[in-house]
């Protein structure tokens, strides 16, 4: 049973609603490639895959899409939108070695080009020029690893699916906007803070700053300089972030006052 | 289930339990107590009577919601020379609040193209949504913010934007004393600089309707309103200018130590006679008059556009009040027998003066105040008139309430147009935002109609007038 395969992460992301001509992915099929296997005899893997390496991280990575990409270089024939990864980089690229080296105890060939962490949009034919101009920042997260299978008319398939857990979650709030923030530090729930207002106004993306958040104070604090800092520049729809929970048991509830 | 007794007509007690230094009190009809979630809030009416120096009641208005700190829709007076100021008893938006104008002018002749043209120039004029600063006015600079919050909205009208008559007819003349501009931070500053004169966005619009039917004849002649009139309703507040000082005053008292033996830290209150108190009365008075001049703004960009549209000459677009909802004023009451003065907060909830108050003008000291209450932008909103009622620190409702949240409204109406929906009801609707307008559709608000009658029963106002919106901006 021959199987064109990869494995690759579906991303969460507000996409766009609109977009410059080409043949678009549906949302669904979009995903970023970890491992590319090719057309394989998969009987070996798919029974194998109860005993696939599992990522050291259970919440998911954050990033953003930071540019736009027309691959490859030379001869474009995708656009894609490249990943900067916030946090878990180093660990992402750890789990992608330790997938490489079971694959290839299990005797399959991998591409082993280097590692470009991107997503592909559409394909060609496209204006690159109108892609280009219309590409602004989104935030993004992983949903899930899954095992692909190329089905064809830009459509993918997950023969196996492994969940993370979302940064966060929005839940609802009579008056304002709340989420549930998940996190191990304060550090990353302000990462993951900030990409959960970004998922509601992605511009607020352009205002991260590297920031060390040792408390709770220090991580509202930091949250509301980003909503003053866009305010200022561009407008925002959050008026501040509200002096609010306690960060208890990996997570902390967010209230923001809109 | 709370435990409560009735003591009025839609008037309830909370018995005091716990920390509470007073009891609470609800006003509501038996419809409104019987919604879901009408319980949750009171929670926070509960934590409001444990604020040191609250006087009476802490006080719940039947458009209570879960607010930050105090519910919206909260009311708590505090002694002046013994009691706290809480920022969350005012609200980030600073003077939130709403103004109504009339035109001499029958709706019946504006409706149609006329008033679709009239409500696009609008849109053109008036800036809405997020990030769109005012072209008609320049940044506001240092020296601008200092002579604004001595001043309040006559800082506009000095400068062309209205005339001088509009300050009859604002809340406190449109100007709170005790602003000092130099309290204010530069970044609140930056934020502000450019606002003057927009909508923003969330539950803020302009709306233009009909005066659909008088319910107080006599009140509504002496204020000059007729069945079939033009109005307009301004909804709009502080800003990102009021937004920060708040934030800016929250982490002061935090770090100050002053959330310390209050059941939610988002009370922190500082002593009003204390250097941190003292100062955030100061920056909220700026906040207050900021918006002051922010509601003076808009209106005069309304009545340009009704002057080139319908050539309808702007001293005709008659200002009848400006009311705040979101501030903390000092006001004088009789407590246990004696003249007290008290600090009231207000948040979600407006004053509503009865006949014969000192502040009002002439017009309405024989009347009492008018009080407005914006409903949803599908069904009503409510001219009312203040009787008074010292039981509530002569306060009333501000709106509707809302019903259920944004997320919820939006998943709602997620795939459906909501533009034509709005316009099939009789409403055309302009926005920045399209997810704004899911937000804010009419059923994610409580029945308006309610709300007033509670407040009716209760005797803190009565109706005038119900105003039917049928061209309305949003943020």
């Amino acid at each position: 049973m021959t199987k064109r395969l990869f494995f690759g992460f579906e991303l969460s992301c507000p996409w766009p609603e609109e977009y410059p001509s080409g043949r678009l992915l549906a949302n669904k099929d979009r995903h970023l490639t970890l491992v590319f296997l090719g057309d394989i005899q998969a009987e070996k893997l798919l029974e194998s895959l109860p005993h696939l390496p599992l990522p050291s991280f259970q919440i998911a990575p954050v990033g953003l899409f930071d540019k736009l990409l027309t691959l490859p270089p030379e001869s474009p024939r995708v656009v894609s939108w490249h990943v900067q990864w916030l946090l878990k980089k180093s660990q992402i690229l750890q789990y992608r070695t330790s997938l490489i080296d079971y694959l290839k105890s299990l005797g399959y060939r991998v591409d082993l080009r280097p590692f470009l962490s991107h997503l592909t949009v559409a394909r060609a034919p496209f204006d690159a020029e109108k892609w280009q101009e219309a590409f602004a920042p989104l935030p993004c997260f992983v949903k899930a690893l899954h095992l692909y299978e190329t089905t064809g008319n830009l459509e993918y398939t997950p023969l196996f699916s492994l969940p993370l857990l979302a940064p966060f979650e929005e839940f609802d709030h009579t008056a304002d906007i709340a989420f549930t923030i998940y996190g191990d530090s304060f550090q990353e729930l302000y990462l993951h803070a900030t990409l959960a207002l970004s998922f509601k106004f992605p511009p607020l993306l352009s205002y991260l700053r590297e920031e060390q958040i040792q408390d709770q104070l220090g991580l509202i604090k930091a949250l509301n300089q980003l909503i003053s800092l866009s305010d200022i520049e561009e407008g925002c729809p959050f008026k501040a972030v509200s002096y609010h929970g306690q960060f208890q048991n990996h997570k902390w509830e967010m209230i923001v006052d809109v | 289930m709370s435990n409560w007794k009735e003591i009025a007509p839609a008037t309830y007690e909370l018995e005091k339990e716990g920390g509470m230094l007073v009891p609470g009190l609800v006003i509501a009809t038996s419809a409104i107590m019987d919604q879901p979630d009408f319980e949750e809030p009171l929670k926070q009416v509960r934590n409001v009577a444990h604020l040191p120096g609250i006087i009476g009641y802490s006080i719940a208005m039947p458009d209570i919601h879960w607010g930050y700190g105090f519910p919206i829709g909260g009311v708590a007076a505090m002694d002046a020379e013994t009691g706290v100021i809480s920022p969350g008893g005012v609200g980030y938006d600073i003077n939130c609040g709403v103004r109504l104008a009339l035109v001499d002018q029958s709706f019946a002749s504006i409706l149609g193209e006329k008033g679709e043209r009239l409500l696009r120039r609008i849109f053109e004029l008036v800036p809405s949504g997020v990030g769109h600063g005012h072209r008609g006015r320049g940044a506001l600079t240092d020296k601008d913010y200092e002579l604004l919050a001595a001043s309040g909205a006559a800082f506009s009208i000095e400068r062309g934007f209205g005339f001088a008559e509009d300050l009859d007819h604002m809340e406190s003349r449109g100007c709170l004393e005790g602003a000092d501009s130099s309290v204010v931070s530069q970044t609140a500053k930056e934020r502000g600089k450019n606002q003057l004169g927009t909508i923003g966005s969330g539950n803020h619009f302009v709306e233009i309707g009909e005066v659909q039917k008088i319910f107080l004849p006599e009140t509504a002649k002496a204020w000059n309103v007729r069945e079939g009139q033009t109005y307009i309703l301004i909804h709009s507040g502080s800003r990102g200018f009021g937004h920060q000082i708040c934030q800016d005053t929250l982490d002061e008292f935090m770090r100050q130590g002053y959330a310390r033996d209050l059941p939610d830290p988002q009370l922190v209150a500082a002593p009003i006679q204390s250097s941190a108190g003292e100062r955030y009365f100061k920056a909220m008075a700026t906040a207050a008059n900021f918006a002051f001049n922010n509601r003076q703004t808009i209106l005069h960009f309304v009545r340009q556009a009704f002057k080139d549209v319908l050539s309808t000459p702007p001293e005709e677009v008659r200002l009848l009040y400006d009311v705040c909802h979101n501030i903390a004023k000092f006001e004088t009451y009789e407590v246990a027998g004696k003249k007290k003065r008290l600090c009231v907060h207000r948040k979600g909830a407006t004053r509503a003066f009865g006949i014969g108050a000192e502040e009002l003008n002439p017009l309405f000291k024989k009347t009492g105040q008018p009080v407005l209450v914006p409903g949803d932008m599908g069904r009503a909103s409510h001219l009312m008139v203040g009787l008074g009622n010292t039981l509530t620190w002569c306060s009333s409702c501000h709106g509707a309430g809302r019903a259920c949240s944004r997320v919820k409204s939006s998943k709602n109406w997620k795939g459906r147009d909501i533009y034509d929906y709005m316009k099939k009801q009789g409403v055309t609707v302009l926005a920045s935002s399209g997810r704004t307008v899911a937000e804010e559709m009419p059923d994610a608000y409580k029945d308006v109609d309610q709300v007033v009658e509670a407040v009716e029963k209760a005797r803190l106002a009565n109706r005038v007038a119900r105003l039917k919106p049928h061209y309305v901006i949003k943020g």
